[in-house]
């Protein structure tokens, strides 16, 4: 009888045993599967193409540089580019990367040969503190520093001035929440960089198909030889640096693509 | 009754057992992640910066097209 009373017993803990074990196994896994995209530890981009790397002039005139590129050896440009850019004297970004596919318009990059000298006191811009939410619930609101322009869009979509109220999760250690914000600001580094870079990309193809026409015209009016060479190299540098540009900023974009989404 | 206290005492010991590891396991877990964003972090800066020296390298060259190309 005793001996029996002793293995029920040792049977009954030893099913309480397993049952809490399992219990904090079960715990442990729904961590995993909460955090900023949690996906077995990995941080991992989602697969959506946003148009991050397309620039705007590819939306408004349905130009991009392979046109561009196709113009060389032709004697005039475009007529189209510039009635487009008539019609349409503000730029718009999409940046779908950040909100649902809403255009905004990115006042003070809208470069001419005027404003382009005063570049640096147009990105010359303080940057402020925001709380950015997450479009999902799941995620917690993370604090980023933006520029003023930036900043706009964000309030436009929910994101409000000033830090986020800490986190009370402790899941995660403090460090994880350090490093998360950092990474966030990263990307919003980034984002900025590739808008303002697609500005610049944008006058540049601008500038260079002006350049090329004024070339030919040269050419046919019999300007100096040596006149001609050294403009013709001073754009066949900035066509080489505008496409290794374009590279870069397709790049980036698809780095931080949907990453603040 | 020695029996009784000997089992007990090795559920027990299986418990705390259970529990630490499964206390270092979301360590583990947490310092994956951790790196993770920090390597991830590091790209995305490092090719902000590179987009940022391409620029820079842009707008220089449009400066001597300004130059060569006085009249728009």
């Amino acid at each position: 009888m005793k001996q029996k009373i002793t293995s029920y017993s040792s049977l009954f803990l030893l099913a309480v045993a397993c049952v809490l074990s399992a219990s904090t196994l079960q715990e442990k896994g729904n961590k995993n599967g909460k955090g900023p995209k949690g996906n077995n530890g990995k941080v991992q981009p989602k697969n959506d193409h946003s148009d991050y790397g397309n620039s705007p002039r590819n939306e408004q005139n349905g130009k991009g540089i392979d046109q561009e590129k196709n113009k060389k050896g032709q004697s005039k440009p475009g007529k189209n580019d510039k009635a487009d850019r008539k019609d349409k004297p503000e730029k718009e970004f999409r940046m779908k990367g950040n909100h649902d596919a809403d255009k905004y318009t990115l006042l003070g990059y809208n470069w001419n040969r005027d404003n382009f000298k005063e570049r640096k006191n147009f990105r010359k811009q303080d940057k402020l503190t925001i709380c950015h939410k997450f479009s999902k619930g799941s995620e917690a609101p993370v604090s980023i520093r933006v520029s003023a322009n930036a900043a706009e869009a964000h309030m436009k979509h929910g994101d409000v001035r000033g830090e986020c109220p800490p986190v009370n999760d402790s899941r995660y250690s403090d460090r994880y929440w350090r490093n998360r914000n950092d990474y966030y600001n990263n990307v919003q580094y980034n984002q900025e960089q590739v808008l303002y870079s697609n500005s610049i990309l944008d006058y540049a193809l601008q500038r260079l198909a002006g350049s090329r026409s004024q070339l030919a015209i040269m050419q046919s009016n019999n300007m100096p030889l040596a006149d001609i060479q050294r403009k013709q190299a001073v754009v066949n540098n900035l066509e080489q640096n505008v496409s290794l540009l374009e590279q870069l900023i397709g790049v980036a974009a698809n780095l931080v693509v949907n990453k603040l989404m | 009754m020695k029996l009784n206290k000997q089992v007990l005492l090795a559920i027990v010991g299986c418990c705390l057992c259970i529990s630490a590891c499964s206390e270092q396991k979301k360590t583990s877990q947490e310092e994956v992640e951790v790196r993770t964003m920090d390597s991830t972090s590091r790209s995305i800066k490092e090719s902000a910066d590179k987009l940022d020296e391409q620029t820079k390298k842009v707008e220089a060259s449009l400066e001597q097209l300004d130059n060569e190309f006085k009249n728009p």
